[in-house]
């Protein structure tokens, strides 16, 4: 039995379902075509076909730039790529278009260009970094999504209680819909298993 | 100032009535609008275990989410 091989292929059973990418955050004119590229990229685990839906959709104008560099971050951070220098690139050149684009969905965008920081941060061991860039993005929007990934450094800190006093405050002081969507989130997410009580 | 303490405040500046509001509206999608409507169970608390099971949260399997 090729040992090897089997271990491989249960890291990427586990990090394909572990790698999370909603399109909560797109403005809705793009979601129609972001959810294509997320379907190609975490369903179908193709992450060539995703690229070239993005392409496509860029060049039909289905997106603009700034969602373009988003989606082809998104690809070159999944567990199926994970090229780092390329996803980290990707967030610069986001940023810059985000920037130039201007507009108000400017601090969504930043906030994305945040999160994507924080993920390439996270993934490379360094949750100390991500941390400030996750803290970013939730002052830019205030997502269950971006304090979900704050919980997740948190606990990878080992800072449980801090985390878990978080979750108190947030049950006690936000909407029921924030809460409901972060509880959600906890439930589902094996990485904050410790906070589910 | 400690960082998680700059953290609670960022939270605790979140509790102002008039920028709560739009929570929902602005930054959950229309899917997670649904998952606010659902009542959900109350999950049960999990131990931290140092075996690298899913239950720990200091484990190998990273769940961090990078929404586009």
């Amino acid at each position: 039995m090729d040992t090897s091989s089997l271990l491989q292929r249960i890291l990427n059973s586990v990090d394909v379902h572990a790698y999370q990418a909603p399109v909560s955050s797109v403005p809705e004119a793009q979601r129609p075509a972001i959810e294509q590229i997320r379907a190609a990229l975490t369903e179908a685990r193709d992450p060539a076909r995703a690229r070239q839906l993005a392409q496509k959709y860029f060049d039909e104008g289905a997106l603009d730039l700034v969602q373009y560099y988003s989606a082809m971050h998104v690809i070159a951070a999944s567990p199926l790529v994970s090229d780092w220098e390329e996803a980290a690139r990707l967030a610069g050149a986001q940023e810059l278009a985000a920037i130039r684009r201007g507009g108000p969905n400017l601090q969504q965008a930043l906030a994305s260009v945040d999160r994507h920081r924080g993920v390439v941060a996270f993934l490379n061991d360094a949750p100390d970094v991500a941390l400030e860039h996750f803290t970013s993005a939730m002052e830019r929007e205030r997502s269950p999504e971006n304090l979900g990934n704050i919980l997740c450094t948190l606990l990878r800190l080992g800072e449980l209680d801090e985390a878990e006093q978080i979750v108190a405050t947030v049950r006690d002081t936000l909407p029921p819909s924030f809460v409901d969507a972060l509880l959600n989130r906890i439930e589902l997410d094996p990485d904050l298993a410790a906070l589910r009580h | 100032m400690s960082f998680f303490s700059q953290l609670l405040a960022l939270l605790v500046s979140f509790m102002n009535p008039t920028q709560a509001v739009d929570f929902c509206d602005s930054s959950v999608s229309e899917a997670h609008a649904n998952d606010c409507e659902v009542q959900l169970a109350q999950p049960k608390r999990l131990r931290r275990t140092s075996n690298g099971t899913d239950d720990d949260p200091t484990g190998p399997n990273p769940s961090i989410s990078n929404g586009f």
